[in-house]
């Protein structure tokens, strides 16, 4: 079996599970008389990174920027326009419809609300014994018994399985949508805002169970969110979009210690601190956000930028590898400000 | 202004307030006995999580409930809001108290241009001439930070973005100069960059114009740096309030301790969250005492069967926790 051999090749600690290069994604806006594409949104464009196995990567990002884009292209649930998604040493693009099936079992998905992500017809037990039967690991009592431990080991009794979704909370229905999404024993599971419709004192009891749960299985997490305090405490490493481009890359520690980009600056300082002692100086930006249908030249983030100078309305930064503490990892930023620091690629 | 104590004569004055919302399965209880001021130019925070009746709370001093006020009093200055006449309420609504909501998408009128929707609230409570309201709109507009204002008034709501319309409807919220401003959940639709600029307007207008606002939010970052003080509300009951220092630095009740304890704080990184077990009890379903017996670390003999009223820790801070009630708290206080 081909994945069997390149699994065995990949699966060293130190190997990284997803290697996205290159990404991009545009979407046709169709108009005119004879509803031809007469625009493109561009929601993605360039994006390259990488996750090592058991590790966590914090997606941030305001709304419209293209984080959930990113996370439905890693799963080839839209197909990229250009670029690459490798999958444990393996080209997404290149699988058979098949392969992908099979590959699909090792990649979950966790959406923000789960009022609408359960079938409110369905008993949760359905819900989360559907991934077992359809890719056959399970029938019968076995897959009752699947289901039952699956339930409690996201803190749920095990009784509870012939229930409907209504009957649940939203914390409880959160917690539903996990345990589905373990069901396959997946290797990475992409959060998609998962904790942000929670109220705080059950986003809390996620965010743990999300933490014991990679512990438990060294899963390997890309946690989509717009909430910084919230990725500051789940991510290893962040990762920050601005308008379809990634503006910044480094360890969590380090990108709030020491933001570089004037846009990771700029959003760091209008994220209010849960202390009144701590001052919240936002640094305003200009203006609005662009349209993704027309984006600026250059840096994207030039007709907002406090630091803006000469090269950054022509010219598309390239990722510069800034050094300093904690830089384990390589802290990237792409911005013309650091056009003296080394290349990154 | 200290902020620390309630005035003597507070602007807003809630007594007693019970809000019934009728249901199929009977009556459910959505505020519980709710006791609150609002001193003229004071910002009050009215935090807790989603079902807590902070919401209800502020609609009923609105009138703008499906719900029923079974008991209590609401008095405005020196007017009982409850006694008065559907058409005497729309002149204090909108006039002397605007409000602003969380969806500024779906609060405008899609097919009114924004600068006409202002002018109606101009002509409605002050009686100004069509030039004159559209002369007025443009000068609101322009100090909510919105540029081109002329051009912007001629636009639709769908051609602005969720900042701009939250700037519109605050323009129109304080376009008759309101005492008191309530705004519920004002920048949870907005990202944070827009929030901050949202907070900030909405905090020079307070100063310019001398207005009182009540914040409702469940985000404690906005209420660290924008309240004076903070009523708490949990299961449709305030359960602790004081100066926004009493309640980030000393917080008395278990719940706002807990609360507090569990939010991802970037200044304090630890591997687990301290999580508050269990759920929020469901309003039919209510322990005679206090609400939150079920998952407090503390609960002790009187807690599940008495209700506990609101003791003083220091002027102008209170708790209703039992933990602080001289009578009964066990003589070792586990809170301080």
């Amino acid at each position: 079996m081909p994945q069997a051999a390149s699994v065995s090749v990949n699966s060293g600690p130190q190997s990284p599970l997803v290697e996205v290069s290159g990404l991009r994604k545009y979407f046709p806006v169709r108009g005119g008389l004879f509803g031809g594409v007469v625009n493109q949104v561009r929601a993605v464009e360039d994006v390259s990174f990488s996750i090592k196995r058991g590790e966590t990567l914090g997606l941030v990002g305001e709304s419209g920027c293209g984080k959930t884009t990113v996370g439905r292209l890693l799963l080839r649930l839209i197909e990229p326009s250009a670029g690459r998604v490798r999958f444990g040493g393996e080209d997404l693009a290149t699988l058979s419809s098949s392969a992908l099936r099979q590959m699909r079992q090792r990649m979950q998905i966790v959406f923000q609300d789960p009022y609408s992500s359960l079938n409110p017809r369905r008993t949760v037990g359905d819900a989360i014994g559907e991934p077992l039967f359809v890719h056959g690991r399970a029938r019968g009592a076995e897959l009752e018994r699947r289901v039952t431990e699956l339930l409690e080991r996201v803190g749920l009794p095990g009784g509870y399985r012939s229930r409907y979704p209504h009957e649940f909370s939203g914390g409880q229905r959160q917690r539903v949508c996990i345990a589905r999404a373990l069901a396959l024993s997946p290797e990475l599971v992409v959060c998609d805002e998962a904790v942000s419709a929670l109220d705080i004192s059950i986003q809390a009891q996620i965010l743990n169970l999300l933490r014991d749960l990679q512990d438990e299985y060294g899963l390997t997490y890309l946690f989509i969110s717009h909430n910084l305090n919230v990725v500051r405490h789940i991510a290893d490493r962040i990762a920050v979009m601005y308008l379809g481009k990634l503006v910044e890359e480094a360890d969590a520690e380090r990108l709030f210690e020491s933001p570089q980009h004037p846009y990771t600056r700029a959003l760091m300082s209008a994220n209010p601190v849960p202390d009144p002692d701590v001052p919240l100086r936002p640094v305003c930006l200009q203006g609005e956000l662009p349209s993704p249908l027309d984006p600026p030249a250059g840096c994207r983030f030039h007709t907002r930028c406090p630091s803006a100078f000469q090269p950054c309305s022509h010219i598309v930064p390239e990722a510069r590898l800034i050094s300093g503490p904690h830089t384990t990892e390589g802290h990237r930023v792409w911005c013309h400000l650091y056009d003296d620091a080394p290349n990154s690629d | 202004m200290s902020g620390a104590e309630p005035q003597a004569t507070p602007l807003l004055s809630i007594r007693g307030l019970r809000v019934d919302f009728a249901t199929d399965a009977g009556s459910v209880p959505a505020v519980r006995g709710v006791d609150l001021d609002i001193g003229i130019s004071e910002t009050v925070a009215l935090v807790g999580e989603s079902g807590c009746g902070k919401s209800v709370t502020a609609m009923s001093v609105m009138r703008l409930l499906t719900g029923r006020i079974s008991a209590g009093s609401i008095r405005f200055g020196n007017t009982e809001l409850q006694s008065l006449s559907e058409p005497e309420m729309r002149r204090i609504r909108g006039a002397q108290i605007g409000m602003v909501f969380q969806e500024p998408m779906t609060s405008l009128n899609p097919v009114l241009t924004i600068g006409k929707q202002i002018e109606e609230v101009l002509t409605l409570h002050q009686r100004l001439t069509s030039s004159a309201a559209r002369a007025h709109a443009v000068e609101l507009l322009k100090r909510v930070g919105i540029p081109s204002a002329e051009r912007r008034a001629s636009q639709y709501p769908h051609e602005l973005s969720g900042g701009m319309k939250q700037r519109v409807m605050i323009a129109m919220a304080i376009s008759c100069r309101p005492k008191l401003l309530i705004a519920d959940e004002p920048t949870t639709a907005l990202d944070v960059t827009i929030q901050a600029q949202i907070m900030d307007l909405l905090g020079s207008l307070q100063q310019e114009l001398g207005m009182a606002v009540l914040l409702i939010t469940h985000d404690l970052g906005v209420v660290a740096h924008f309240a004076e003080r903070v009523a708490v509300m949990y299961a449709g009951k305030i359960v602790e309030q004081g100066a926004v220092r009493d309640i980030f630095k000393r917080a008395a009740h278990p719940y706002t301790r807990a609360l507090l304890a569990a939010l991802p704080d970037p200044l304090r990184t630890a591997a687990r969250l301290e999580a508050i077990p269990g759920r929020v009890p469901l309003p039919r379903m209510l322990p005679a005492g206090c609400a939150f017996c079920a998952r407090c670390k503390h609960v002790f003999e009187p807690c599940p069967g008495v209700l506990p009223e609101l003791f003083p820790i220091a002027p102008g801070h209170s708790a209703a926790c039992f933990l602080h009630d001289p009578r009964r708290a066990p003589s070792n206080v586990p809170c301080q």
